[in-house]
């Protein structure tokens, strides 16, 4: 469905835009826009950057008078037809990695995109031993009662405060 | 006070949850009084001990072109302002009275970029405020103030004889930050 | 007059500082003479901060009304022109402001908790009251010294400034009190957890007062943090609801950890399990509501929401952190272990072992929302380097975790205590399985392209088959005993398992929920364009045709209106209207996007720059299914309320009773 409305809508600009190009100096007439694929472009490398003067967004979600300079000079870069990796370097090079969205993974930074790794394995290693000690009571255990409906129900931790008073 | 056996046994072990917690908060804790001593609005910029652009613009209220390379040999002040930047009255006078002490001498340049604003109101500032008595350039769209990985105005850089960024200033200048940052500018080769 | 009104309100708060003062020391008092007086005086010393920070509250918000610009909090943050709901709001729309509302909160919870446990708490109620105290005059000392909401100023200013333009909007004007209820509801079950630390006894009724409070603060946080994304989605104007913002992420993580205490506390309930856990889990939500407080008031990190920033009240909020997190950990380290109970999780496949993965994958998440939010402030510390961490990060991976909790839910309530046996779980799941790979490879075709949105999607698909196959058994079985029809079966059932069916309901309001977010994350339609009047766009299903742009004005702004007819497929027709406001006083400019709003989607447009003529650059959002977050988290509350809806046990005079199985909220 997307690709068929867009589809029609590239066919009529391609209709209209001679049209268009002849009467601009009169009278424009109304047009179906689409997106342009530089806008595309831009939206891929300006949303990779985060807007110098705001807080976690990104360059092409905010509104800042810098943002929408840095959403300009994005998109000559790309008509000029530098690539996303140049333009990004660009930015870098003036604002430091605090203009990325996500630092990169190099340096110092690796820590962060290791992180989780290393805290999922940690967990594993938590979930075995425990399970392990766990199986190891199970087996352990002197109670026999594990068909009863709840085992722990005689266990003196379970005493209410007012029972507790009263003993 | 409980007296299933089982409940005594963890009693008075020491685990290794104990210490990763104790260490966990005091590292957290230090990063916070830390964090709470430092400059919010401090951000370093990559461009100090790099060459400076050399930007080839139009001067402001004039036909004429300025380029940075024309200064080499002295310290470039360079100070990026428009008329409707509320802190850059601020140092307005700042401005006017160290140029004025510093420029005779022909060992420092001050010079300004009016970024984002247009010629009408940049004078209409001046005519208010008082002139600059250096040259400003014009950088209509904010593509210099890009260029100099600038955040907002006022930003100041500090270039020195070899045309490298020594120093940069976020927000308004005084005097003893730019005494400073002169002094930094002449030390950085 | 209305000069000693304000200081009414500054006499009531100093005096209550003194009786929370009094009643720590009676408290203490009571359990080293063991004198019953002395612990009843306390109580009323409770019931009177109640009063008195309520009288003080009530002092600022009506010099909000009759605008007295002779006290400097209102003249701050209102002017004469603001309506009266945004004075009235305004209370909590700076620092002073907010934290007297924590202080109200605090001492209104304070008062009913202890008024309501005193009977059934007997042996707590002196610690618990210690802590609550203990917590209050942390909170009035900062108040009175470091931001008193009561100064005044002589003469009276004229006219005030004017509220920060983005809190005036119904959305974010009941964001953050229901955000800071959460935060503060929280402090209840933090002090019975210090009592069950202080005695080495957690009880049978220690587990059902925690949960349920904990449950309502769970509940108003969730309704807080949900706000604030529906304010941040019609109001910031980027077509989205979610930023990974710092602060969101602030109220986040105790959020994760708040529902990683729900789970976990069913196992100690039913099998005795995780005792300095959930006492852990407890104290911790509270320390990072604690944090979150911090993060936002002292300007450590700055964000978009972060309205007040100074150093030297972050310093005392750190202080009092770290106070309150020595005490509590540093009690846990000392006498955590006089709670653990006989048993372990012994099976890999059992209900218990479900809620073990349930804790890890949630206290996961919290981890990594700690982590990413404050690693740019450990880099910087460190190295001096600035860095960002924002969405992108985040998405990346919390996405595992969060498929993981997803399919925990298909599962976890569903098996047995104990121990599951491989033939029942072929049995339960075989189904559920098969339709969740089906549904997968149909949305590939349908156009979830993503492998994370097809996970998601099947993901939701096999939860809601397994729960449904689920109940659907329970209903059959229960029929054939009794003889009803398909509903009376199963309205008995729920009610007469209110937690376990109240659980369902939450659960299936979080799918809900879910289903809104993978809708409007993963089939977002988004363009950019430049539009002179007459131009079209399409969007989802809508032509949207630009008419024109005009000058408004309003109250206490002057906005610039853009008009734009929307036409759908199938015909109908309608008009919306994005602007740009101008707020004169404050220098601001907001963008106010205009969303059409319906089931399937929202049209949502926002304003760019303007290029003269007319010409505008307009953003045009397509948003599949977003209306959806809103109803799952309505489904949420319900679901919670008719969980609370069971009265408390009442307290069990033999041991041995067994309680109810199969619980599970």
């Amino acid at each position: 469905m997307r690709q068929l409305i867009a589809f029609v809508c590239i066919n009529m600009i391609l209709i209209t835009a001679p049209v268009s190009l002849f009467a601009a100096e009169t009278v424009t007439t109304p047009q179906m826009k689409v997106e342009s694929e530089l806008e595309k472009k831009i939206r891929t490398v300006a949303t990779k950057l985060r807007c110098p003067v705001c807080q976690g967004e990104s360059v092409y979600d905010s509104h800042a008078d810098v943002a929408v300079e840095m959403k300009r000079l994005i998109g000559d870069k790309l008509k000029a037809g530098e690539s996303t990796e140049e333009i990004l370097t660009y930015f870098k090079d003036r604002y430091g990695n605090f203009v990325l969205m996500e630092p990169p993974a190099e340096g110092l930074h690796w820590v962060i995109w290791v992180f989780p790794i290393f805290m999922a394995l940690l967990g594993g290693l938590f979930l075995i031993q425990n399970l392990k000690s766990g199986a190891k009571e199970l087996n352990d255990t002197k109670y026999d009662d594990f068909d009863q409906d709840d085992a722990s129900d005689q266990d003196n931790s379970k005493v209410s405060e007012i029972e507790e008073l009263r003993l | 006070m409980t007296t299933h056996p089982q409940n005594i046994e963890p009693q008075k072990t020491v685990r290794w949850w104990q210490f990763a917690l104790i260490g966990v908060m005091i590292m957290m804790f230090i990063l916070f009084a830390a964090g709470l001593g430092r400059d919010t609005k401090f951000i370093p910029s990559p461009l100090i001990g790099k060459a400076a652009f050399n930007f080839d613009l139009k001067r402001l209220g004039a036909e004429k072109q300025i380029k940075l390379s024309d200064y080499k040999g002295k310290i470039v002040v360079l100070n990026f302002w428009a008329s409707w930047c509320v802190t850059c009255r601020e140092e307005h006078h700042i401005l006017l009275e160290s140029s004025k002490a510093l420029q005779p001498s022909g060992k420092v340049q001050f010079i300004g970029v009016n970024s984002k604003d247009t010629d009408k109101a940049a004078f209409g500032f001046m005519d208010k405020r008082g002139h600059f008595p250096y040259p400003s350039v014009i950088d209509r769209q904010g593509r210099m103030a890009l260029e100099y990985g600038v955040y907002g105005m006022p930003e100041t850089f500090f270039i020195n004889k070899n045309g490298v960024i020594a120093a940069k200033h976020i927000g308004a200048l005084t005097h003893k930050i730019l005494a400073d940052k002169l002094k930094q500018a002449e030390a950085v080769q | 007059m209305s000069g000693s009104l304000i200081e009414i309100g500054l006499g009531a708060t100093s005096l209550s500082l003194i009786i929370a003062v009094a009643s720590m020391i009676l408290a203490f008092l009571s359990l080293h003479r063991g004198a019953p007086s002395f612990l009843h005086a306390a109580r009323h010393g409770m019931i009177l901060i109640a009063v008195l920070t309520t009288i003080g509250c009530f002092t600022i918000i009506w010099s909000f009304v009759i605008k007295d610009f002779s006290v400097l909090y209102v003249a701050q943050n209102s002017n004469s022109q603001l309506p009266l709901l945004y004075r009235l709001t305004a209370l909590w729309g700076a620092h002073e402001g907010s934290l007297m509302l924590w202080l109200w909160y605090l001492a209104t919870f304070s008062a009913i908790a202890v008024f309501v446990h005193w009977k059934s708490h007997p042996l707590s109620m002196p610690y618990v009251i210690m802590t609550l105290a203990g917590l209050q005059i942390g909170f009035m000392v900062f108040i009175l010294f470091l931001s008193n909401p009561f100064i005044e100023v002589h003469p009276a200013l004229p006219d005030g400034k004017d509220l920060n333009p983005l809190l005036q909007d119904p959305g974010l004007a009941f964001h953050p009190p229901t955000l800071y209820m959460g935060y503060v509801a929280f402090s209840i079950p933090f002090a019975f957890a210090i009592a069950a630390l202080a005695r080495g006894q957690s009880g049978r009724e220690w587990v059902v007062t925690t949960r349920r409070w904990t449950l309502f603060a769970w509940v108003t946080l969730t309704s807080g943090i949900l706000l604030g994304g529906y304010w941040a989605y019609y109001e910031l104007g980027w077509g989205g609801y979610w930023a990974w913002d710092p602060v969101e992420n602030a109220s986040l993580m105790p959020w994760l950890t708040g529902t990683a205490f729900l789970h976990s506390i069913m196992a100690q309930d039913q099998r005795n399990l995780f005792q300095t856990w959930n006492v852990f889990l407890i104290i911790t939500t509270f320390a990072l509501s604690l944090l979150g407080t911090f993060l936002v008031r002292s300007g450590v990190l700055t964000s978009v929401h972060s309205f007040a920033a100074d150093p030297g009240r972050g310093a005392y909020i750190l202080l009092f952190l770290i106070v309150v997190s020595v005490i509590a950990y540093g009690l846990l380290i000392w006498r955590g272990h006089r709670l653990i109970g006989p048993h372990k999780v012994s099976n890999l496949v059992s209900r218990e072992s479900a809620l073990l993965y349930n804790n890890l994958l949630f206290v996961a998440a919290a981890i990594i929302v700690l982590t990413g939010t404050l690693y740019p402030l450990a880099i910087e510390v460190l190295t001096g380097e600035r860095v960002s961490v924002a969405a992108p990060y985040f998405n990346k991976v919390m996405a595992p975790v969060m498929l993981g909790i997803v399919l925990l839910m298909g599962i976890g309530p569903l098996i047995p205590w104990r121990k599951s046996s491989y033939t029942k779980m072929q049995k339960q799941f075989t189904i559920p399985i098969g339709l969740a790979v089906l549904i997968s490879i149909v949305s590939y075709f349908l156009g979830a392209t993503d492998i994370i949105a097809m996970i998601a999607i099947g993901l939701v698909g096999f939860v809601l088959a397994s729960t449904s196959l689920d109940i659907i058994g329970a209903v059959k079985a229960h029929r054939q005993v009794t003889d009803r029809s398909w509903l009376s079966s199963l309205s008995v059932l729920a009610g007469n398992n209110q937690r376990r069916y109240g659980g369902f309901i939450v659960h299936l309001g979080t799918l809900v929920l879910i289903i809104g977010v993978i809708g409007s994350a993963f089939f977002k339609e988004e363009s950019t364009v430049n539009m002179k009047p007459g131009d079209q766009v399409v969007s989802g299903p809508y032509t949207l045709t630009y008419k024109t742009i005009v000058p408004q004005k309003g109250p206490n702004y002057s906005e610039r209106m853009a008009f734009f007819d929307w036409k759908k497929e199938d015909g109908t027709t309608g008009t919306l209207t994005p602007s740009k406001r101008n707020y004169p006083v404050t220098q601001t400019v907001t963008t106010e996007a205009s969303i059409l709003s319906t089931l399937v989607g929202d049209l949502y447009v926002v304003l760019g720059n303007e290029h003269g003529k007319g010409e505008v650059t307009t953003r045009v959002f397509w948003n599949p299914l977003v209306n959806w977050v809103w109803i799952g988290w309505m489904i949420i509350l319900f679901g919670v309320l008719f969980a609370m809806t069971k009265r408390a046990p009442k307290i069990v005079s033999t041991p041995n009773k067994k309680p109810t199985k199969e619980v599970l909220v």
